[in-house]
Order: C-alpha cells, then structure tokens, then sequence
C-alpha cells in the first residue's frame, strides 16, 4: 500500500489512517523489532497486542508515513514498560534499605538485577544529577551543559566552543558514558 | 570501548525520533547484542531525567562557557512579555509611523489574569493568563501563539487566518474557537463555524467543525476527535476550567495558566486521562485540586509544582 493512499477520507470503523491494515501487513517485522527491543518473546507480543488495542479504539487522524508511525509506537510502548520497571525495582529497592537499616543486603532479598540506571524522578535525584554533572571531565561538561541543560543544537555547541559536530557527539557521549556510571553505580 | 557503545546508542536515540529513522537496522544494531538494549534504555532514562530537572539544572549547575552571553531559546515568553511592554509605545507611535504597520506585534498576558484583545481585521481574542501571542498582517493574518486562548474571527472570506501553535497550524476564516497547547500537545474545540489544523508532514488540513474538538497528544503524536460542547469552550473566561477525557501533559500545563505557576509532569503519568470541571477562583487550590482528584501526588517547589503517581516516594517520606 503506498504512503499516498493512507490520506483518504474517515473510515467506518474509527480507523481514518488506515493504521491498521499496515499494522496487519507488518506485524512480522514489527514483533521482530519488539523482541529485539524488549528482549522478550512473550513480552513482545503483549506490546504488539497493546499496540493492537489502540490502534482499533483509538480515533487517529491521518498520519503521513504510517510504517515509521508504528515502529514509533512500538518503541515508546517498550520505554514505558522500561520506565515502570525501573522505578518498581527502585521503590523495592528503597524499601529493602528502609526496612533493613545498616545491614548488608542479602541476595535474596535485593534480587539484585543487573545495575541498570535509575529513572531520576525524585526531587534529591537533581542533587545526585547536579554532583554528577560537576564530576564530569571539563570538555565534556561544557558541551553536555550547553546542549541537554542550555537546549542549544549539536550544530551551536560546535561553533561556540570552534570544535566539529563530530567532536561535539564524542563529548555527549563521553558525558552520558560517565553520568551512567556514576548515577548508576 | 564502553564509549563507542554509548556513542552509538545516543545516535540511534536522535536517529528514532526523527521521521526518516531506519528501523531496520536499528533492529539489526539492537539484535547483534543485549548491551546495545540496555545502553539505549540508559540513555533514553537518562535523557528524561536531565530534561525533567532541566530548569531546576539551568539554575543550579555552575555556569558553562559562554552562558550568560545568550538569551535561552525557550525563554521567548519573557521576552513576548517584554515585547509586550514595548508594544504600548508601539500603538502610540503607529499613525505616526506607517513604516512599521508590518512590524509584528506581541502581547502576553500576567500571570493570574486573562487579557482580552481587539486585532485588526475584526479579531478578538481572549488570552489566558500566562499567555502570548505575536501577530503580524494588516488584517492579523498571521498569529503564532504560546498557551492558550480563545479566538472570535469575524467572517472575511478574502482573509484567511493562520495561527501558528507549537509544530501546528490552525487555519480558519470566521468562527469562536478554543487553542489550548503546550509543547508538542494541542487542543482545538469549535463553538461555531470551522477551522483546519495542518499537522507537521502533512499535506492539506484537517476539519474540526463546531461542536468537535481535535487533541494532538502522545509521542509519536495521536490526533483524536471528540465533542466539544459549544458552552464549554473558552469557558475559562467565565471563571470555569473544563476538561473531557484529556492528557494530563495538557491538563497540568493549563492548569498551572490559571494558578499562575509552571507545572511538569512526570512522563510516566503524562498520558493519563483526566475529566473534570472547576471553579478557578484566585487560583491557588487548583493543583492541588486536580491531584486529590486524579490520586497523584503533588510537590510544590516555590512557583513549581511538579506531579507524579502517588506512591513513587519510598516509604516514610
């Protein structure tokens, strides 16, 4: 089905974009996508169900490029499941330290999964993002700061510190390399 | 190493969110290992948490090369309302200076009040407070606004009138209609008449007639139809807020207008739906209000006001 004719006009059915019947001719390699993103079969075919529902319940207005469209869907539909289990694993966690004050935690009941970084949610999370981004070496600091924190362009931060937007990139990813070590350790 | 890893997640982070993204191979990249998952996850987490302290960071953090010797971008509704200031002259000075008629104008609206406005070519509108828009034209044809506002356009069919709104563009001929936006996030509702809202990457518009309303909300962005019932759009005027089934990413953002302080959403709730109505009074009980109805927790911080699911804190806090 080419891009041109998902413009058309409502349908019956709720589904003016016609996302559906391109979730339906794509579904193959959209689970392959969701199973590559969530690392988990079964997982992936909740997203993909999830993604289903509301494809038919909401009404969506006609969108231009319907396949990127879902593969959209797709990711944010994971970032959100990701989010809530980071924070669920964070509230536990939280808990098991209140609840066993000084002592060491024991496997058991820490679970420990692999260190994954925190959601920074909490008004004391800006003072560890504060003291995270002070530690950061200078170069990098100056471009993070100027770019995540001033909202300038890779193309901005390139000219005002006289450096290439490939150097600019080296040190966003110098910075997000040691703020996930440090917030994450 | 490690680094290269981290590089390569960032560029996949800018690369999905753009419309020319190429699944494929992100499919690809993400299969050849785990890390390349869990690094991407790390990133994006991380992203949201620097963007949702990112005020609270442009105070704090020691100042970085060059700050200070740039206005930030985003602050355009304090320059709109300085402009604003400069405007009064402006009026003033206009018989006498023709050459600047095509100069655009801006106005904003205080904190804690609306401001109604009459524009030429037979355009009122009503400005909600904490609101701003720029108008350019003889006729006003061109209108960027940021907040929200309530439009009366008198019927010129020779005119066409288009309202610039975050990435959107509404544009109408003669009707009363409602704009509510903030970010990426917009609500048109049609009391009388139609407009058209032209979305980004799109050829054409898309009709919302009176007694319809359009919200665009969600990432990547949703537009969905609903009812809008003609007595409740821009009824903010009349000293009541009312919301059907709306995102609390637009919600909060309108609610903050009228209580005169800026409220964040944590983006895990930022989707969830809210109907209601209230009295908005001076203000000051109506987050709070919306909290203790949606069961969210809300967290004053000076003219702040940042909002999350309830419980997130960890126990005895």
């Amino acid at each position: 089905m080419d891009e041109a004719s998902l413009q058309r006009e409502p349908q019956p059915d709720g589904d003016e974009s016609g996302l559906l019947l391109l979730y339906t001719q794509h579904r193959a390699e959209l689970l392959r996508f969701a199973r590559a993103r969530c690392g988990d079969a079964a997982e992936a075919e909740d997203i993909l169900q999830e993604l289903w529902l509301k494809l038919r319940t909401l009404c969506i207005g006609p969108v231009s490029r319907g396949r990127p469209y879902l593969y959209q869907m797709v990711n944010n539909l994971v970032l959100d499941r990701v989010r809530e289990r980071r924070r669920r694993a964070r509230r536990d966690r939280d808990w098991t330290a209140q609840a066993l004050p000084g002592e060491a935690l024991v496997g058991e009941i820490a679970a420990p999964e692999p260190p994954a970084l925190d959601v920074l949610v909490e008004a004391e999370d800006l003072e560890r993002l504060k003291a995270a981004i002070d530690a950061l070496p200078e170069a990098a600091r100056r471009a993070f700061c100027l770019h995540k924190i001033e909202g300038w362009s890779h193309a901005e931060v390139a000219g005002h510190l006289g450096i290439s937007r490939s150097g600019v990139e080296k040190h966003m990813a110098v910075a997000m390399k040691h703020l996930r070590q440090y917030l994450g350790s | 190493m490690d680094e290269q890893l981290v590089e390569q997640a960032l560029r996949w982070r800018a690369a999905t969110a753009r419309d020319d993204c190429d699944w494929q191979k992100f499919t690809l990249w993400l299969e050849a290992s785990p890390a390349h998952r869990q690094a991407y996850d790390d990133v994006a987490m991380l992203e949201e948490g620097v963007a949702l302290h990112q005020r609270a960071l442009q105070r704090a953090v020691p100042a970085a090369a060059g700050r200070g010797t740039r206005v930030w971008r985003r602050a355009w509704i304090g320059a709109a309302m300085a402009a604003g200031m400069a405007l009064v002259a402006l009026i003033v000075a206009r018989p006498l200076l023709p050459f600047m008629a095509g100069a655009p104008q801006s106005f904003a609206a205080d904190t804690g009040a609306g401001r109604t406005l009459s524009l030429d070519g037979g355009i009122r509108v009503v400005l909600a407070p904490g609101s701003a828009i720029q108008v350019e034209g003889d006729r006003s044809e061109q209108i960027r606004l940021d907040g929200s506002a309530y439009f009366d356009v008198a019927h010129d069919p020779e005119r066409e009138l288009r309202i610039a709104v975050g990435p959107y563009q509404v544009r109408d001929i003669g009707t009363r209609f409602e704009l509510v936006s903030s970010g990426r996030e917009l609500k048109v509702a049609v009391a009388e008449g139609q407009v058209g809202v032209v979305l980004p990457g799109q050829q054409g518009s898309v009709a919302v007639r009176a007694g319809q309303r359009l919200l665009v909300a969600g990432d990547p962005a949703i537009a969905e139809y609903g009812e809008a019932a003609p007595d409740d759009v821009g009824s903010w005027r009349a000293g009541r807020l009312v919301f059907r089934n709306e995102p609390l990413s637009l919600v909060a953002p309108e609610v903050g207008r009228h209580a005169g302080v800026s409220v964040t959403v944590d983006p895990a709730i930022a989707q969830r739906r809210f109907s209601g109505v209230f009295a908005v009074g001076d203000g000051t009980q109506l987050v709070d209000q919306l909290g203790r109805i949606m069961g969210i927790e809300v967290r004053h911080e000076g003219t702040a006001v940042h909002l999350s699911a309830a419980g997130d804190s960890a126990p005895g806090r």
